[in-house]
């Protein structure tokens, strides 16, 4: 297949697993693996919680996972103005739009690297991520209508600034991870940006696992022993963050606990410990290395995540492949659609009917009922192959 | 026409594999688009219908066997199912029987089907070609009807339908009374199942995927496996991690020796046995594939090799029976009995599998070809013309003479478009007439001569036939009606709503006055009507008007639903929906037109075409104003006018809104309006169909290839849901609209798809050459019947 060169620009690479790094990433290395020609535009910045305005890897070139990945010094001089709209910010609540546009171009951003994709990538496909950062913005002015987004779009303050608009009005293309993000671009842009956004391709990210935890019977007796999980407990995996709802969830659970006491909900991530309460029932593994995330994720009754904020959520799909079904928040727009689209778990709005969904995700038939419907509906629509042939079908028509 | 279908197939063990499958999806795509043909299908129980999709199952008539299988024995059940069809086939008026599976032991054959034009469909003979391994070792009795079968066959089917030619040569080679009466023609794939990865991961275990099967030494199990092991030893760099994936069913015994097998062979570790797999499941198989590897002794067709080329996995097969058929020169091809020379091709299919892409191009080009409409149209295009033959050589004269009666002399506008293009097909077909009211109207029209309709009674008997077109309900419409039941002939019945066996609820101040001479009728005959619609827009069959039909010798209707509305009468024909052929616009004129109508490209294009009244248009209103709110960019392009006065308030509203996402083009000529469709991203038909024939708009989008959206009502029902998406009307009719809309939108796929099929069902099965055959064959029976005379 007879594809231009691909160039993705995302802020941070190869240190840091948010979830648009890890989909960049992806993108690159299953582009790469398959003999498309891939390079990464990046910064010396290691990960979003350094400076954005110090450099900490050298700038050059390497190769990170078979990609080609050019670094290039960060801009130093925008860390103060940058804290003071943030303070604006925080304060009156809003920014003007200059300020708002201020905000991004003095928050990770990189001159070498836009002038860069300017001027020598010009017969490349240019594809940046995510539209909250400086460095993506910059881009796509630079670019001058070619480069294509995969924003990572939230309904958030930050999706209604005025940068955002300019930064869609300058893409030449638009890839989503979800519908509903597709659908929430529409809903703010469709009027204006019309049939280019409308047919924009909705091609998620690819999950797959390096192996399959169910069939490794020893080795999940090993991951139970070695971190003395419990008879019965559900999982919940990333970050521990108020923003992931944790405290509704650590809520719910103690309710949950007082009808069923031998039930435990098991953390693993990093994150605020302190957001994990210090009694029976709750376990904190913190970070664990990737064989055994999958080996104790495979043997929960479900995987709690009732974060509303999700822009596609990895983490259920990895619980899917693993035939652990999920539970979710109604109010998590693409996590409950993932959910009714899948058949693969329950989807809640209250204690009450969290308690259900425990008790039904206790039954064996459920459980593994649910978990193979979500195992379908990943292997069959984030399959690194399903996913790829959305996003070259579009590249090819490009 | 009317055909029955033999459904024993259904409940046999095969309905979900080989031929059950292909069975299925010619019915599915054949008998919702062949609308001239009705359908009957001979099961064991009614619910053996229930494999087929909700659209075929109401096209179907049942013909159930119940009785047939309580008989002891094949042969009384065979004697009572000839004797059953033959009851039905008289009862019915049947023209034909299709066999799709004559030489499967559990299905009954009848012996003899007089009167009927039979068709059968031959896969292979696979039971004779490879006699020691198949036929030999059946039991005496299967054997024995086996043969039988093979030898009658030729005799007794009038066409011989084979799925290749090589099939075809095999029985012709056994028999040569075959040739005269066979067709060929190709199965195909389910591309919406069997489709490629654009660049398949080549990070995972390879594999060399295998369909074979234990119970089947033609499959040459293992030779393939010997291959496969050849493979791994001579090429460590290829074989180092390829894994060989059998898919096939079987048993412990089995699975242990082949197994075993492998053991010897050296390569144990690396064998999968699947065992059986869902077709979907089959799929992923393939595209996952390193090579797709068919080393088959013989085949009638070779359906694996097809959906693996449809998949785009290179496939090493050998050059035997049908493969070379459907692989064209795409596969590699290997002997079929030398195990080194499989493992030779093989690796070089690895080999070359990652490199120029030419020959995977050039494979799934190959499989493209092989679509099921294809194969379907090929059927009924078979069909009818083996009955239409039969009906030439039995009944009336092959060219007939045909006086046509109408109103007004057609032409090329609204309902009359059909008719003008109806006319002007028969023309070359046979001699036609038309005769008009109104002599002043007379002229020319292509090649027919056209006379005054007073002189019609004194050349009745120059004709076959006469043939009344009812379009109206004017004092002309009364005057040919008269000489109709005086003279009686055909009625053809364009629009049923509009003819005398009618009469329209008014609903506009023309169709008042229009409908106002049989309104006369009714109140001084006091006949009571017979309503056939809930709404106002619907229309009552008066009794007063049967007697036109009753006296008639046949009534020509444009759907299956018109039909049905009239279930006393016993010769009700449906002719296929008419298209008028329609040039597309060039760009330019698409062009001028966007820019007269400040239509932008970055905008969607909804088309709304013809009358519609306010709560139609209330329903588009909000489906456009839904679609807005959520950020759809798009225009409502309605043409023409509202049929009531809530649609001229509609029209009020939108003028006093201000509404920027609606144009109102007025009513446009036959020009304008194809360039208006064309203009459109999607066409939208939400409304309660006339009580006829399609809407000349809605022909006319199909036969330009748009998507479109339609009522789920009537006649629109009845187009195949492959060529339109439906909406419901009732409570869900708007979010069905929206979500539909929003999907054709947001999909420009799926759009092309449905245009693209929209496009095949106009050019194939609704074309103007098809109704006028249609039309020829009900005159020729007509015509046997004794033709034109006074009534008595």
């Amino acid at each position: 297949m007879n594809l231009p060169p691909i160039t993705l620009v995302t802020p941070w690479y190869g240190h840091f697993a948010g979830g648009a790094e890890v989909a960049a990433r992806g993108f690159a290395e299953q582009l790469a693996a398959r003999g498309f020609q891939v390079q990464v535009l990046t910064t010396c910045c290691r990960s979003p919680f350094e400076s954005w305005w110090q450099d900490v890897l050298p700038a050059g070139t390497e190769m990170v996972g078979g990609v080609t990945v050019r670094r290039f010094p960060v801009d130093r001089e925008g860390e103060r103005p940058f804290h003071e709209l943030v303070r604006r910010h925080v304060q009156a609540g809003e920014l003007t739009p200059d300020e708002q546009r201020a905000y991004l171009l003095h928050s990770i951003n990189s001159r070498e690297l836009v002038d860069y994709a300017a001027r020598r990538v010009r017969d490349h496909l240019v594809i940046c991520m995510p539209y909250t950062q400086g460095l993506v913005y910059s881009t796509t002015q630079a670019l001058h209508g070619r480069a294509t987004v995969m924003p990572c779009l939230h309904d958030e303050p930050m999706f209604y600034w005025i940068t955002t608009e300019e930064m869609m009005t300058a893409s030449r293309k638009y890839f989503f991870f979800t519908p509903e993000e597709k659908a929430l671009a529409v809903r703010q842009f469709g009027g204006k940006l019309g049939r280019r956004l409308v047919e924009a391709a909705v091609v998620g990210i690819g999950v797959e696992l390096p192996f399959d935890p169910t069939q490794q019977q020893d080795e999940q007796a090993r991951v139970r022993n070695r971190y003395r999980l419990p008879e019965h407990y559900f999982v919940y995996m990333g970050r521990k963050d108020p923003g992931k709802n944790l405290r509704t969830l650590v809520e719910y659970f103690r309710a949950y606990r007082r009808k069923e006491p031998t039930a435990w909900l098991v953390f693993v991530g990093g994150g605020l410990e302190e957001l994990v309460p210090r009694e029976p029932g709750f376990l904190d593994l913190g970070y664990l290395p990737e064989r055994d995330k999958y080996l104790v994720l495979a043997q929960a009754r479900g995987l709690i995540n009732l974060c509303r904020l999700e822009s596609f959520s990895l983490v259920i799909m990895e619980a899917w492949l693993c035939g652990v079904p999920v539970v979710v928040d109604a109010g998590g727009t693409v996590t409950a659609a993932h959910c009714r689209r899948s058949g693969g778990g329950q989807v809640v709005s209250d204690s009450d009917e969290f308690a259900e969904a425990l008790d039904a995700l206790s039954c064996p038939d459920m459980r593994t009922a649910l978990g193979e419907a979500g195992a379908r509906y990943v292997r069959t629509q984030y399959a690194w192959d399903h996913v790829l042939n959305r996003l070259l079908r579009e590249v090819r028509h490009a | 026409m009317k055909l029955l279908v033999d459904g024993q197939t259904l409940a046999t063990p095969e309905i979900d594999r080989g031929i059950g499958v292909v069975f299925k999806r010619l019915c599915e795509h054949l008998v919702p688009a062949a609308a001239g043909i009705e359908w009957y299908m001979a099961v064991r129980a009614e619910h053996d219908l229930r494999h087929f999709s909700p659209q075929v199952r109401a096209l179907v008539k049942p013909v159930l066997m119940g009785r047939v299988l309580e008989q002891d024995g094949q042969e009384r059940q065979t004697a009572a199912y000839t004797d059953l069809l033959h009851k039905v086939a008289r009862r019915h008026q049947l023209d034909a029987y299709w066999s799709p599976n004559p030489l499967m032991h559990h299905v009954l054959l009848p012996t003899e089907l007089s009167g009927l034009t039979v068709f059968a469909t031959i896969y292979d003979l696979i039971p004779l070609v490879l006699r020691a391994e198949c036929l030999d070792a059946w039991p005496e009795h299967v054997r024995r009807e086996y043969l039988r079968r093979v030898q009658r066959l030729p005799v007794w089917a009038d066409r011989l339908v084979f799925i290749s030619e090589h099939s075809r040569r095999d029985y012709e080679q056994f028999d040569s009374r075959v040739s005269p009466r066979a067709d060929v023609v190709p199965l195909a794939v389910d591309h919406a199942r069997f489709w490629p990865h654009t660049a398949p991961s080549p990070a995972r275990e390879p594999y060399v995927l295998y369909i074979g099967g234990f119970e089947c030494p033609r499959k040459n199990m293992a030779r393939a496996l010997e291959a496969f092991a050849l493979l791994v030893r001579g090429a460590p760099l290829e074989g180092q991690r390829l894994a060989f994936r059998v898919v096939c069913s079987y048993n412990a015994r089995q699975r242990d020796a082949f197994l075993q097998r492998a053991k010897q062979l050296g390569v144990a570790g690396r064998v999968h046995l699947t065992g059986y797999v869902d077709d979907d499941t089959l799929a992923e198989l393939y595209r996952q594939a390193a090579v797709f590897f068919f080393p088959s002794l013989y085949e009638g067709f070779g359906l694996p090799v097809l959906e693996a080329m449809a998949c785009g996995v290179p496939v090493v097969a050998t050059r035997v029976s049908s493969l070379p058929e459907v692989a064209g020169d795409v596969a590699y091809y290997c002997s079929a009995t030398d195990p080194h020379d499989m493992a030779r091709l093989l690796l070089q299919a690895l080999q070359e599998r990652d490199g120029p892409s030419s020959r995977r191009a050039a494979a799934l080009a190959r499989a493209r070809a092989f679509r099921w409409e294809r194969t379907a149209a090929a059927y009924a295009r078979l069909f009818t013309a083996a009955m239409r033959s039969r009906l030439h050589s039995v009944h009336g004269p092959k060219r007939p003479r045909i006086a046509h009666v109408v109103a007004a002399l057609p032409r090329h506008l609204g309902l009359w478009g059909h008719s003008a293009e109806l006319v002007s097909c028969l023309s070359g077909k046979a001699d036609v007439t038309i005769y008009l009211p109104q002599p002043a109207a007379t002229r020319s029209l292509a090649d027919m001569a056209v006379k005054p309709l007073a002189e019609l009674p004194r050349d009745l008997e120059r004709f076959d036939a006469a043939v009344y077109q009812i379009d109206g309900d004017g004092p002309h419409d009364a005057c040919m009606r008269k000489l109709a039941q005086k003279y009686p002939g055909i009625i053809l019945l364009p629009e049923l709503k509009l003819s005398p066996l009618a009469t329209a609820q008014p609903h506009t101040h023309a169709s008042s006055q229009a409908c106002s001479s049989s309104s006369e009728h009714r109140s001084s005959s006091g006949l009571a009507g017979r309503p056939f619609g809930p709404s106002a827009n619907d229309c009552t069959i008066w009794e007063s008007a049967w007697a036109l039909a009753g006296c008639s010798h046949a009534i020509l209707v444009g759907s299956q639903w018109a039909r049905g509305q009239l279930p006393v009468f016993d010769s009700v024909f449906v002719v296929p929906h008419v298209q008028v052929p329609i040039a597309p616009p060039e760009a330019r004129a698409e062009l001028e037109f966007r820019q007269r109508f400040g239509l932008r490209p970055e905008q969607f294009v909804l088309g709304a075409f013809g009358t519609v009244d306010g709560e139609r248009l209330d329903l588009l209103l909000r489906a456009v104003r839904a679609l807005g709110q959520q950020g759809y960019p798009v225009r409502l392009l309605l043409e023409a006018g509202w049929g009531d006065a809530a649609g001229h308030a509609c029209l009020a509203d939108l003028a006093a809104d201000g509404a920027r996402s609606v144009v109102c083009t007025g009513v446009l000529d036959a020009e304008m309006l194809a360039t208006a469709i064309s203009v459109c991203d999607v066409v939208l038909h939400v409304r309660c169909p006339s009580a006829g024939s399609l809407p000349l708009p809605l022909a006319a989008a199909l036969s330009l290839g748009k998507a479109c959206l339609v009522s789920n009502e009537r006649q629109f029902a009845e187009l195949p849901d492959s060529v339109c998406w439906k909406v419901d009307r009732g409570a869900s009719e708007l979010p069905q609209l929206v979500a539909y809309v929003q999907a054709l939108l947001e999909q420009p796929a799926v759009r092309r798809q449905l245009a693209a099929n929209a496009r095949f069902f106009a050019a194939t099965y609704a074309t103007s050459q098809a109704a006028a055959e249609r039309y020829l064959d009900v005159v020729r029976l007509v015509s046997a019947a004794g033709g034109c005379r006074e009534a008595a």
